[in-house]
């Protein structure tokens, strides 16, 4: 599954090209540019529900508790993983 | 000429009689002369020769130091107004292209000295930018870079000044707007759009670095949505003012 924060850009640069061609009729600009919004409305929702679990993980990790399994977006070295409580008290 | 032995002086005492004395101390009050004015023969304004003044400004100290006050301020004043440069900028600047009268002329201190103010400001500005600071401001144009990170290091977005950011000054870059139409063209549509991801960026101060180059994109394809002239939605309710006092 692609749904990753890197995906995200993906798809707003496929957008943007979009958005870019010049050889487009007036029917397809207008398209495009409704196309646009729901995109950019998607992706602010997607952003601004990231930055709440990076709060909320920041907060975990302010406790002393490993945050790792509520950044679902973050690949996390495992060589340089740090030895934390999960939120069910066991040590990962 | 007059001569050394003038018989006027014959048989008189040992510097300056007090009338002459009086009359020395007048002139230069009134007339703003210089003791070099009043003693030297080969002047208009000669009124007693060098040796009788010497003479009496060892007798009356308190003459010669008043004498001396107003030679400082006369010989100050003469320099000022009787200067080549002064009389050179009467009519033109010392370049000789623009008129020095009204608002042009820059009194720039205390002591009334007179610039061309359109020369002054060609000279502040300096040089045209060379081409590879040109091909650099560009760049950092493309790269998201504001009018006020290129000259004044403040970051697209907000943030601490940081002075590595600086490319070059106000004023030299306005000045290479002007000469160059379409390098202002090219600037103007690249400040237009980073101003405007820039906004973006200040209104999501909180999120984390890794999300702002998504919301870079998202200010990138806002903007052009709102170049070409369709309705651009708010992507958040605006928050509701709240009243400071609320009235009884």
């Amino acid at each position: 599954m692609k749904n990753r924060l890197p995906d995200l850009n993906n798809h707003l640069y496929a957008q943007l090209e979009r958005l870019g061609q010049e050889d487009m009729t007036a029917e397809q600009i207008d398209t495009e540019t409704k196309r646009s919004n729901a995109v950019v409305a998607v992706a602010d929702q997607i952003l601004r529900h990231a930055t709440l679990q990076v709060q909320a993980a920041k907060i975990l990790s302010d406790h002393g508790i490993d945050p790792t399994t509520h950044l679902p977006q973050v690949e996390v070295n495992p060589l340089s993983r740090p030895r934390l409580r999960t939120i069910t008290g066991t040590t990962s | 000429m007059k001569r050394a032995s003038d018989p006027k002086w014959r048989k008189m005492t040992p510097g300056l009689p007090s009338d002459l004395a009086a009359l020395f101390e007048q002139r230069m009050a009134t007339e703003g002369l210089t003791v070099k004015d009043l003693t030297d023969r080969n002047s208009n304004a000669f009124l007693v020769p060098s040796s009788r003044y010497q003479v009496h400004a060892k007798l009356d100290r308190f003459w010669a130091k008043r004498v001396a006050k107003f030679n400082k301020a006369n010989i100050s004043w003469k320099r000022k107004n009787n200067s080549g440069h002064r009389m050179r900028t009467q009519e033109y600047c010392l370049k000789g292209l623009h008129r020095m009268v009204g608002h042009n002329v820059m009194i720039v201190d205390k002591l009334g000295h007179r610039r061309c103010r359109v020369c002054h400001y060609a000279a502040a500005a300096g040089h045209p930018l060379p081409p590879e600071k040109i091909e650099q401001i560009k760049a950092a144009a493309e790269n998201g870079a504001t009018f006020n990170q290129i000259c004044h290091g403040i970051p697209a977005g907000g943030g601490p000044k940081d002075r590595s950011l600086v490319i070059t000054t106000a004023a030299k870059l306005q000045r290479q707007r002007k000469l160059e139409p379409e390098f202002d063209a090219f600037l103007s549509k690249h400040f237009e759009a980073n101003n405007f991801i820039g906004q973006i960026l200040r209104h999501n101060k909180d999120a984390p670095e890794e999300m702002k180059a998504t919301l870079r994109l998202i200010g990138r394809i806002r903007h052009k949505v709102k170049a070409s002239g369709a309705e651009l939605p708010r992507l958040h309710e605006q928050r509701p003012r709240t009243r400071l006092r609320s009235r009884r």
